[in-house]
């Protein structure tokens, strides 16, 4: 770990100010990927600001009916809240699927939307990574990438992104709110991920400066069900190999609406409106769901240690689909 | 004592010790004077260390010393004789020379007053190499020679397998796996003129104390083993791993007692595991679950590969063998407990519908 300055504020305005046109200086709050990183020498700021005690640690019921999820809402508080419960099952079952119950304790919302990835070459500073040094190259193509994503990868990069909260958000249409420089802004959270391409150091669109407030989840609709299925090597503990977030709602045995949203397999989380397509204004059955699965797939480019991804992804949304749909 | 032990709930002798924090480990002794030793692993499993610039790490507070193979005592190869009760985890000493075998191999140990000032010097070494391509998956260099020494038969099992009315011709793989317990690798060496403590993470204190004679080269009498818990071990610290003899020869070389801890990240490279293996079987057996032919072909990516047959072997008509595979560049290999025996057989017992109790009975 390289010696850095730290510094604590208390207000969303001074910890803009901290950061203002410092480069090298990252915000810590729960600190589960960053301290890590840090310790592994992958993170080497020189300032640290830690915003733990900005008043963003409310989760409100918006106006609409909606929910406002404040930056710094521990991922414990998340998964227990009765709103979330109720209204987000695919939240609450996503955030506790994810980590251990310390590290749920620590992290947070906004936190864990920027959480990095855990590809071996990425985190190992021995090994050079188009992520961590642009144009250093990726040994993950040729090398081992069991974990490593199928789909939105480039010929520069095909690391994971590992959230399991925000494949929920994503299926829930969430909108990531930033105060920056500029002052406020709403971005769609399948906007604000960006795909690899040539750069894939650039993984959001936060640019220097910038600071997640709060995230609003839109209402759902009535009757609306909700399931998050996650398939890993262990059943505890582990990132997902292949996850699924599915919000559907059903007339009778025919599906109105469906928002479908992929984990463990994508180099962001996978928002998949072929599947979606392929579900809505179809009746609940297991060719329905196998449809949707072969859309949500039909883009994958898998490698040699992850093809099974393929598979597996396809039966994980199946088996979700199933199972939120049978349910009462 | 007549009361049965059976389904009765025994408290451990050192239970209370160890979840109080009572009971003190390798690593947990309060030495007075003590300095940290962080090894910098090798980054290339294969090939030679071009450069190691130290400058550096020498330069940075607290630095005492940084040893790596230009600076560091002559050691001396064990005799490595099991029955003789001397057996190394590794028997390269540390340091021998510039050659890396394996990812994770200790290339250089920084020394300094604190732990933090170690570990930051160590991040600081820069090691520059000349890399091989390295051998390092079980079906990458193809097996080739069997002799005398990897072959064994007994009947004429291959007519017996043909003939039986149920076959099982299956291929096995099982992967890596390392031992990793709770309590990682760690010692504490404590020089005191011409004699040595070790406070060490061991399960043969003996044996290691005899090892740590021949490649130390010094008197037995010289030498403690101290080794009063252990956070487990699964057979992984049943032999002495190159740490111990970097914290044994920092310590003489900078005049005081030295720690050198095995991190969680280096207990995947640097002591030990279970070689990944390929096995295919071939059982015969008539309806009634008797067992009539028994053959095996294994290896591993260590030439180890026999001890896969101990099971295979009981029966009368069997014919086993292990290719030797070229030596790989995978971290030293080591027994790890609880064997894995019983795949195959239940897979028969599926073909042949038995009871698995008489089928083990059977096979016994």
């Amino acid at each position: 770990m390289e010696a850095f300055q730290f510094s604590q504020v208390n207000t969303v305005n001074s910890a803009l100010e901290a950061v203002r046109s410092q480069t090298e200086t990252k915000f810590v709050a729960g600190g589960t990927t960053l301290i890590d990183l840090m310790k592994l020498n992958v993170e080497t700021p020189k300032r640290i600001v830690d915003i733990n005690s900005l008043p963003l640690s409310q989760i409100e019921s918006t106006a609409d009916g909606g929910l406002k999820i404040g930056a710094m809402v521990r991922n414990s508080d998340l998964a227990h809240d009765p709103t979330v419960q109720q209204r987000y099952p695919v939240l609450s079952e996503a955030l506790l699927s994810g980590a251990s119950p310390q590290l749920r304790n620590m992290a947070t919302t906004g936190g864990n939307l920027l959480q990095r990835t855990r590809c071996y070459y990425f985190r190992d500073t021995a090994y050079p990574c188009n992520k961590r040094e642009p144009g250093s190259g990726c040994p993950a193509i040729d090398g081992f990438h069991r974990i490593h994503a199928i789909l939105g990868t480039s010929d520069h990069c095909i690391a994971t992104h590992p959230s399991d909260m925000a494949v929920a958000m994503m299926a829930l249409e969430a909108v990531v709110h930033i105060q920056g420089a500029n002052g406020e802004r709403g971005v769609p959270l399948n906007d604000f991920y960006l795909l690899p391409g040539s750069t894939p150091n650039r993984e959001n669109v936060l640019v220097s400066g910038d600071l997640i407030t709060y995230v609003i989840l839109p209402p759902v609709a009535n009757g609306a069900r909700s399931h998050y299925l996650k398939l890993r090597d262990r059943a505890s503990y582990e990132f997902a190999l292949a996850s699924a977030a599915v919000v559907v709602s059903l007339s009778g045995n025919r599906i109105q609406r469906a928002r479908i949203a992929l984990g463990g397999v994508g180099t962001k989380p996978w928002r998949s409106i072929e599947a979606e397509h392929a579900l809505e204004g179809r009746e609940t059955n297991e060719h329905t769901f196998q449809a949707a699965a072969e859309a949500a797939l039909k883009g994958a480019k898998p490698r040699h240690d992850n093809a099974f991804k393929v598979e597996l992804a396809k039966r994980c949304l199946t088996r979700a689909l199933s199972n939120v749909t049978q349910s009462a | 004592m007549s009361s049965s032990v059976i389904g009765e709930a025994i408290t451990r002798i050192d239970g209370r010790l160890k979840v109080t924090g009572g009971a003190k480990y390798a690593a947990d002794y309060p030495i007075e004077k003590l300095a940290y030793g962080v090894a910098v692993p090798s980054t290339i499993a294969n090939g030679k260390i071009a450069r190691i610039d130290s400058a550096k790490a020498e330069g940075m507070p607290g630095v005492l010393a940084v040893f790596h193979h230009g600076n560091f005592d002559k050691l001396y190869h064990p005799a490595g004789a099991f029955e003789e009760l001397s057996r190394p985890g590794e028997s390269r000493p540390p340091f021998e020379d510039e050659k890396v075998y394996y990812y994770g191999q200790f290339v250089a140990l920084v020394v300094a007053d604190t732990f933090q000032q170690a570990q930051d010097a160590a991040a600081n070494v820069r090691v520059t190499y000349d890399e091989k391509a390295p051998l390092v998956l079980l079906n990458q260099a193809p097996p080739s020679s069997i002799t005398a020494a990897n072959k064994y038969s007994r009947g004429d099992a291959d007519s017996a397998f043909q003939k039986a009315p149920v076959q099982l011709d299956a291929t096995y793989t099982t992967p890596t796996e390392t031992h990793n317990p709770m309590e990682m690798h760690a010692t504490i060496a404590v020089w005191n003129k011409d004699k040595v403590t070790l406070y060490e993470a061991s399960q043969g204190v003996v044996n290691h104390r005899n090892v740590m004679s021949e490649m130390l080269g010094i008197p037995l009498e010289n030498i403690e083993v101290i080794s009063k818990f252990i956070g487990s071990g699964f057979g992984g610290k049943l032999f002495p791993w190159p740490h111990s003899l970097l914290a044994a020869v920092a310590a003489r070389k900078v005049g005081r007692p030295v720690k050198v801890s095995v991190p969680r990240t280096l207990m995947f490279t640097t002591v030990g595991h279970r070689p990944a293996t390929q096995q295919r079987m071939r059982l015969g057996a008539t309806q009634d679950g008797k067992l009539v032919s028994s053959g095996m072909t294994s290896f591993s990516t260590h030439p180890w590969s026999m001890i896969t047959w101990r099971t295979a072997r009981r029966c009368h008509r069997c014919s086993m063998t292990a290719p030797i595979t070229p030596r790989s560049n995978i971290w030293r290999i080591l027994m790890l407990v609880h064997p894995r025996r019983c795949a195959v057989p239940e897979e028969l017992l599926h073909s042949s519908l038995l009871n698995p109790l008489w089928m083990s009975w059977r096979l016994s």
